[in-house]
């Protein structure tokens, strides 16, 4: 009998599931076996039937700068990308190690600045990022915790080890779509589970509402959790409602909120009732109208009061978003060993400084071999892929670095690994990511796995949902 | 239970219900068409106007559509999407409701809702309508019923139900006197008879009214039926019934007494209509009897809204400073919204 | 999987009374890779924040050094680890073997510090008098190292509260009671009393689900005494058991002083209150 996998022929670089003499990896093996029994037409039919639980579901994201406003799926492909108990091990060592790190610079940043005024790293970077906010310096947040919920972007080289791409402290999305992967993967392809001994995912939202609790400024009781939401126009809304039902809590718009003597309210059905911790979902620019973007009609009129005088929660904390600037990315490896007196466990991939001069030079002589990002920006907007870019796209952003070089950084392209990918046809090799949801609270927990974006274009390394992206349930086993 | 939530869900169950019926009406007047005669333009208009002007639409379909004749009509009231009231529209702002209360309903509720949303986008559903409408109208009923029977079988009967059963009972109230009030609107050459078969069927009380009488349908034991029945769902009395239960179980106070407006127009609502007759009625002129009772209809609407959502003494005695009028703007927007 | 993972957490703060200044600290929390554990991974977090440094001591042991110069009113050490434990296997020569064993050159370079009187455990007539008569007869130091622990398991009382952390050995012996610290150096004075080789170790215990073992809210200690043929090998006389793989191993010295997990000086007022919080738990995959 043909099988899906006949005709694969891994890639050069690194595959997921072969080796690079074409024989299957042992981890995926039992895997293998399960889909190497399916006949074409039951696989289709079965991932049909997945595509319409999260049409059904209404699991669906909507596209920024498109006009008709149209809700897609996230396109889910079937074939699951496996990690071995001791790859896990190492990444959870490595992920732990880092946001350990990243909140102690925080905190540095935001009081003392010993790491600055030693000069480990140049002040300007801190000073000069658009999100560092210098208002906020000198205040505590509760148990020194900033960044609750930080999902890294990791990638696998051509020589099998993972590098850290970057990391998302401000608002990460998507922790929603590894657990519903894995549940449209259940249901669709039961025999997969039965077969190979995989980690569960559903602690996620316990979790989540473990750490909420956690930083409540009340000592006593049981503290108020609330998810607070832009609304239902933005994109991840469908992953609000999901966690905010998961974890039981409310999920609520800025309108739902009022503050009152420097505590916040929510206008309930039997008039206000208190809040102590808020989970939000609206980024530090739109949450108070009062001392940030004035024409926010997202976020809560004093909710900063409330925040200063220590009378209310916010994860993630604000002003967090200064340690995802990609140029502070850089420093993340000399933060570990400022602060932990470690090695850094996962290292990143190699970056060059715009703002260096000797690096500025290296860039623009480099272009066409170079990915260009801008500092702030995410979702892959604001990103110059060299080797696919025209001429005209390159000189575009030429001016730009040569214009404003703070804000730009330029690595070489990572060859990320692949997996074999459902193309419709065949089984094709396609560029795979890895986004691991880490929660800090009184513990550090990483739910097993995470969320792998999968490039569908062949060939393509953007592997973002919002340009052709799709995703992969993320296998962590047991041994 | 948040403000904002208790008024979607009721916004969502009213949307639902407008949506029903006037699927129904639509079905129900098709059907006896093809009973009719001598079908020219001139006499379609004069069929289908009526429902427009009893659904106050009638400014806004002449801004689109001119004079027009009756496949306008039926499209204005089916899948326009400028029409706020028309069944797609309303589909869909229900389906935007429950979107934004995901996190209240069950997962079958809201596949439900988002099954039918899906369809109605569809190319499939233009189809349909266009060469089988009878099939496309009980598709849409077919699935409201299925929406109705897993909300009661699957949400709490919690604050969440009460704030849902409001808006069922008080929009089907306000449907039934409006379908109630097309007899009003017919020019005086109408087969009367025939109209008044129709209106009984829009409020799927056939079955009820032959139980109860034999021979032909006349107006009088109809508007006795849609009316008073102490029975009878989709009576007016007995949807306020409801909707008395509703406000009482929300606010906690007793029957017989109120503690806002909602509960006080609500119950002299229900002594009319417990301690009224139906001549009482006709005497008065039934299009103002009517009239009168969807004035009060929206005044218990505003009512709530003003009691549970805006809750304008809350913020008055505790926080009468200027953050409380950006919050006040908010929510009149989401008003303007819903109420399109 | 063969063997245990672990995950500790111990965190320990400091709260002064007025602002202290120039605290210069040591700590003792991560652990390195022993002959049955494995450390896979350690964090230290340090607030105010500041620069750490990381050597090894004398005995190899992780050690963390940081300095806050600057006014603050409290001070925080969050350590978070996880070890993998392998079974404790110890070779039947081992068990076996006999003073003579310990006689090789080698042997008795590795060893010699750990016979030796050290700050808090220094020799002591009367303990010398009773492990001569403990171990009377008794020819492995296997079986030595064992009655010693079980003699000092049934003879002291576990009362925390009545020792200090610079509590010396005669104190305690004075009034047979005292914590895992003390009932540790008993050991190792009694051990080294008969020339058998013993060192201090600092860690934590996995208790289980239900509280049984003593010491699993703190910080634990027990006595190492060293078998030829395997190395230095875990007895508990808190709880009177060999340290297996529920035992996670930070630090080994000649007594406390030299594995305090944390320890430092400062200026400022004498008012300061400590609270530690320690949590073990079995990690799965």
């Amino acid at each position: 009998m043909n099988t899906l996998f006949d005709g694969y022929t891994p890639w050069a670089g690194y595959d997921e599931m072969f080796e690079s003499d074409g024989s299957v990896r042992s981890c995926c093996q039992s895997l293998k076996n399960v889909f190497d029994g399916l006949s074409q037409k039951e696989f289709e039919e079965r991932k049909a039937a997945s595509d319409l639980y999260f049409l059904r579901q209404g699991i669906t994201f909507n596209v920024y700068h498109d006009e008709k406003g149209t809700e897609r799926i996230f396109p889910f492909d079937p074939v699951p990308r496996v990690l071995t108990a001791a790859e896990w091990e190492h990444l959870e060592a490595g992920l732990t190690q880092r946001i350990v790190a990243l909140n102690l610079f925080l905190h540095d940043i935001y009081h003392e600045q010993h790491i600055l005024n030693d000069g480990t790293i140049p002040r300007m970077y801190v000073d000069e990022a658009k999100n560092y906010r210098a208002a906020f310096r000198g205040m505590d947040v509760p148990k020194d915790i900033y960044i609750h919920i930080c999902g890294s972007d990791l990638v696998r080289g051509a020589d099998g080890q993972f590098y850290v791409l970057e990391d998302n402290g401000r608002c990460p999305s998507g922790a929603s779509y590894l657990l519903e992967n894995r549940n449209a993967l259940k249901r669709a392809f039961p025999a997969l589970f039965e077969t190979s001994d995989v980690r569960p995912l559903d602690s996620y939202p316990r979790e989540l509402l473990n750490m909420l609790r956690y930083i409540s400024p009340v000592r006593e009781g049981d503290p108020v959790c609330v998810l607070l939401t832009p609304g239902c126009h933005n994109s991840a809304y469908f992953e609000h409602c999901y966690l905010a039902r998961e974890m039981g809590i409310p999920i609520v718009e800025g309108r739902d909120l009022v503050v009152v003597d420097h505590f916040v309210f929510m206008r309930t059905t039997k008039g206000l009732q208190r809040v102590d911790v808020i989970y939000r979902r609206i980024d530090d620019d739109f949450i108070d109208p009062v001392v940030f973007r004035k024409d926010s009609m997202l976020g809560v009129p004093g909710l900063m009061s409330a925040y200063r005088a220590g009378n209310v929660a916010l994860a993630n904390a604000v002003g967090t978003g200064v340690a995802d600037d990609k140029v502070m990315y850089t420093f993340v490896p000399k933060m570990i060993q400022y602060y932990l007196g470690q090695d850094p466990i996962l290292p990143n991939v190699e970056t060059y400084l715009a703002s260096e001069k000797q690096d500025l030079g290296y860039i623009l002589d480099h272009l066409p071999e170079l990915v260009v990002k801008a500092a702030n920006e995410s979702g892959g907007y604001g990103m110059l892929m060299g080797p696919s870019a025209s001429k005209k796209e390159i000189e575009d952003f030429r001016a730009k670095l040569i214009e404003d070089p703070r804000n730009y950084i330029a690595q070489p392209v990572v060859s990320l690994s692949q997996s074999p990918t459902w193309t419709g046809e065949e089984m094709s090799g396609r560029h795979v990511d890895l986004r691991p949801y880490i929660i800090y609270g009184e513990d550090v927990k990483i739910v097993p796995g995470g969320l792998t974006r999968v490039a569908l274009t062949k060939g393509s390394l953007v592997v973002n949902s919002s340009q052709g992206g799709g995703s992969k349930d993320t296998w962590v086993l047991r041994s | 239970m948040l403000s904002r939530v208790a008024n979607t869900l009721y916004w969502m169950l009213r949307y639902v219900e407008r949506a029903d019926n006037m699927a129904r009406l639509i079905d129900v007047n098709e059907q006896l068409l093809l009973d009719w005669e001598r079908l020219d333009s001139e006499r379609l208009r004069d069929f289908w106007m009526p429902i427009v002007w009893s659904a106050g639409d009638d400014s806004l379909y002449s801004e689109l559509y001119g004079s027009g004749h009756s496949a306008d009509v039926i499209r204005f009231l089916t899948d326009d999407r400028r029409n706020p009231n028309s069944i797609v529209s309303c589909l869909f702002q229900a389906r935007e409701n429950a979107r934004t209360v995901r996190d209240q309903l069950s997962d079958e509720l809201w596949e439900e809702l988002n099954s039918l949303y899906l369809f109605l986008n569809s190319s499939e559903a233009e189809r349909m309508l266009r060469d089988d409408p009878p099939k496309y109208y009980g598709l849409i009923r077919r699935s409201v019923f299925t929406f109705q029977g897993i909300a009661s079988s699957t949400i709490d009967r919690g604050l969440g139900w009460d704030f849902m059963d409001l808006g069922r009972h008080l929009e089907r109230a306000d449907k039934t006197t409006r379908f109630l009030d097309i007899s009003t609107f017919l020019p005086p050459s109408a087969p009367m008879a025939m109209h008044w078969n129709a209106i009984v069927k829009s409020c799927g009380a056939m079955g009820a009214y032959r139980a109860l009488h034999a021979g032909m349908v006349e107006p009088r034991k109809v508007c006795e039926l849609l009316i008073f029945s102490r029975t009878f769902p989709r009576s007016v009395r007995y949807c306020m019934s409801r909707v008395q239960q509703s406000l009482h179980a929300i606010s906690g106070s007793l029957m017989g007494d109120y503690s806002d407006d909602a509960e006080r127009i609500t119950g002299r609502v229900m002594g009319q209509l417990n301690y009224g007759v139906v001549d009482e009625f006709l005497k008065e002129g039934l299009h103002e009897a009517l009239d009168g009772l969807q004035t009060q209809f929206n005044t218990i609407g505003e009512e709530v809204f003003e009691s549970y959502v805006l809750m304008p003494h809350v913020i008055a005695t505790t926080h009468p400073s200027k953050q409380s009028t950006t919050t006040m703007r908010a929510w009149q927007y989401q008003q303007e919204q819903e109420q399109q | 999987m063969i063997g245990t993972k672990l995950q500790v957490t111990h965190s320990t703060v400091f709260e002064y009374a007025a602002p202290v200044v120039d605290s210069f600290n040591t700590l003792r929390l991560e652990p390195r890779t022993f002959p049955f554990q494995k450390t896979i991974s350690s964090t230290i977090r340090i607030i105010p924040t500041t620069r750490v440094r990381r050597f090894s001591d004398l005995f190899q042991n992780i050690t963390h050094h940081f300095e806050i110069l600057h006014p603050h009113q409290r001070l925080e050490v969050q350590s978070r680890l996880r070890v993998h434990n392998l079974p404790l296997v110890i070779p039947e020569r081992s068990m076996e073997a006999t003073k003579d064993d310990l006689n090789d050159p080698s042997t008795r370079e590795r060893t010699w510090p750990f016979l030796q009187d050290s700050n808090l455990v220094s020799h002591h007539s009367q303990i010398w008098r009773l492990a001569i008569d403990l171990s009377h007869g008794m020819t492995t130091l296997h079986e030595q190292a064992m009655v010693f622990m079980n003699w000092i398991h049934q003879n002291f009382h576990y009362q925390p509260g009545a020792t200090m952390a610079n509590t010396r050995l005669e104190q305690a012996f004075e009034i047979r009671a005292g914590v895992c610290q003390d009932f540790t150096h008993m050991m190792v004075a009694l051990c080294r009393a008969v020339k058998l080789p013993a060192r201090y170790a600092s860690g934590y215990i996995y208790n289980g689900p239900t509280d049984l073992l003593v010491g699993a809210q703190a910080s634990h200690a027990w006595c190492e005494v060293y078998l030829p043929f395997v190395g230095w090998i875990g007895y508990d006389p808190t709880n009177a058991t060999m340290a297996d793989e529920r035992y996670v191993k930070v630090a080994v010295g000649r007594d406390y002083d030299d594995v305090a997990p944390v320890k430092g000086a400062y200026r400022g007022t004498s008012h300061c209150s400590m609270s530690v919080k320690v949590l073990v738990e079995k990690v799965e995959g």
